[in-house]
């Protein structure tokens, strides 16, 4: 490990050695985490990479501080061993066409990984970033790339649009405008209805508990709307997913 | 160079080239995470559970992390026998390994239809009965709670099934030796245990149960030390050979099976840690046999010494 440095209030960047995984990982896929080596935390801890340099070797995570696992995590000091597996899971696929990123608390970890790794597409790409609060709101210049065009709004209006992020959608969608969108599931599920309405394609990036991360368990699953046979209602987010079309699935 | 001698008789006479076989639920139909498992070595994959007709599973959340060990919910997702024949024997078939099909039913006329489909169609070697399934709520744990209906399923199967017939207890009962001993009057080859205890989780910030089933199955290390007195308990009260399994994640916990009176061993829920827990496992147990210059594993089985 390189570095883990807090970036916002709870919010912690972990900077790790990992060449394997940095020459592939695409955005919205990610690594399950051993936090610790021993039983307790049991499971391994699903998080989605915030950059990669593959020339380098190394990979970012981000994640929030809210249980035994992240906790641990944030105990881990310079040149300590995480034991990761990953890439994992199905990365966003850019259309090319104007996109909306929307964001909500550490849902902006994909979409930014996204600007890194699609340089050229990031001049078509409007970030639209929420967060509870102005201490609970990153430092964008570090987290994102400083090129991409981003608006922010938090719950209480400390900094930036007094109100949900979902609210700034209207004024900065175009015709034919594509969303992205990762955050809280409250958050998404309001996107998802806004793109549905205005008939824009919207694909989601979602998160669940998992057991292994990799399709063996199905335990992280989504209920879809539609399904040709009973045993694909449910589809695992970590293979079928975390990228998923937000008009398919039961929000 | 392996010196030990590490094949085992898993019942009827089905020999695996060692004890070390990938437990039911955790390795998808055997093929699909060839790519994240070294199969090479393993002596045997069992299935998830198959049913008659295709199943979704419960509602999410399916799993929930407890203390050393997790609770999950899935209910059997599956595509159904003729899914499970056409899409997924053709690539179980072609592993090197013992390859125990899972199958569920709702009835004991259900169990030995899907017995007699399976074993039409061939390309594997033994079936496992999941008549321990905590997240069934029209069968599973149903018939094996039940001395009565367990030794009617195990017989209507060993009726028509031309391979070997394994048992999977629950451990969700009063005495289950009495379980045991019916299963083995009725015909079965083995026994496999044990299936998943009955949990539950609760947040008390929501009071709503963690689990979107309200129940699951608790498993890994938390419930090795129950798993291990069982099997130890079944081991005294039966003749055919016990697959055991609960929490097994290093080849010591492995080989406290064997001590126990199992002459194999499923690896599950450790899986889901480290995908290579399996080999890693095996590797361990021969290195345990070669540095105590034990020649076969089948000497360790059932050699607790309680003098």
């Amino acid at each position: 490990m390189l570095s883990n440095t807090t970036v916002a209030e709870g919010i912690w960047v972990m900077r790790l050695v990992a060449p394997a995984i940095a020459e592939q990982v695409k955005p919205a896929q990610f690594v399950n985490v051993q936090t610790d080596g021993g039983l307790s935390p049991f499971l391994r801890r699903p998080l989605s990479i915030l950059r990669a340099d593959a020339q380098a070797g190394w990979i970012e995570v981000y994640y929030d501080v809210i249980g035994p696992g992240t906790e641990r995590l944030a105990e881990k000091v310079v040149g300590s061993t995480v034991d990761l597996l990953g890439p994992l899971g199905l990365p966003y696929q850019p259309d090319g066409k104007h996109t909306l990123l929307v964001g909500g608390g550490v849902g902006v970890v994909p979409l930014a990984y996204l600007a890194w790794y699609y340089p050229d597409l990031r001049e078509s790409m409007t970030l639209l970033m929420g967060a509870a609060n102005a201490a609970r709101m990153p430092d964008m210049a570090k987290i994102v790339p400083n090129d991409l065009p981003t608006v922010l709004a938090t719950d209480d209006g400390s900094i930036g649009h007094h109100g949900y992020v979902t609210e700034l959608i209207s004024e900065h969608a175009e015709a034919g405008t594509t969303i992205l969108t990762c955050g809280p599931h409250g958050m998404m599920a309001r996107v998802a209805e806004i793109a549905a309405k205005a008939d824009m394609p919207c694909y989601a990036s979602l998160e669940n508990h998992m057991a292994c991360g990799f399709g063996a368990c199905v335990g992280c699953v989504v209920e879809y709307q539609t399904c040709e046979r009973e045993d694909e209602k449910y589809r695992r987010i970590c293979l079928e997913g975390p990228v998923v079309n937000a008009h398919e699935i039961v929000w | 160079m392996v010196t030990v001698n590490l094949t085992v008789d898993i019942g009827g006479g089905l020999a695996t080239r060692n004890p070390v076989l990938m437990a039911s639920g955790t390795f998808g139909h055997g093929a699909e995470y060839a790519s994240l498992f070294d199969l090479s070595g393993i002596g045997g994959v069992v299935t998830k559970t198959i049913t008659r007709h295709p199943r979704a599973g419960n509602p999410p959340p399916r799993t929930a992390e407890t203390p050393s060990g997790m609770l999950n919910s899935i209910g059997l997702t599956n595509p159904g026998l003729e899914g499970f024949v056409e899409e997924k024997i053709p690539a179980l078939e072609q592993l090197d390994t013992a390859r125990v099909v899972s199958i569920a039913g709702t009835s004991s006329d259900e169990f030995a239809e899907m017995a007699s489909v399976l074993c039409e169609r061939g390309g594997f070697d033994a079936l496992e009965l999941n008549i321990s399934s905590p997240n069934m709520k029209d069968g599973g744990m149903l018939f094996g709670c039940r001395p009565a209906a367990a030794h009617e399923v195990t017989k209507a199967v060993k009726a028509t099934a031309t391979v070997p017939v394994i048992v999977k207890l629950t451990p969700n009962v009063t005495d289950i030796t009495e379980i045991a001993k019916t299963v083995e009057d009725a015909g079965a080859d083995g026994i496999a245990m044990i299936n998943t205890l009955l949990g539950m989780a609760i947040n008390v910030e929501t009071r709503k149960p963690i689990l979107g089933n309200i129940t699951g199955g608790l498993s890994g290390p938390a419930i090795k030390p129950v798993a291990l007195a069982l099997v130890w308990k079944v081991a005294q009260a039966v003749n055919i050979p016990i697959c055991g399994m609960g929490g097994i994640s290093s080849a010591r916990d492995a080989v406290e099976f064997l001590l126990a009176g199992a002459t194999s061993v499923q690896v599950g829920t450790a899986t889901f840690v480290s995908p290579q827990a399996g080999p890693t496992i095996l590797d361990g147990l021969i290195d345990f046999c070669e540095q105590r210059g034990i020649k076969d594993v089948n000497e360790l089985v059932g050699a607790m010494e309680t003098d």
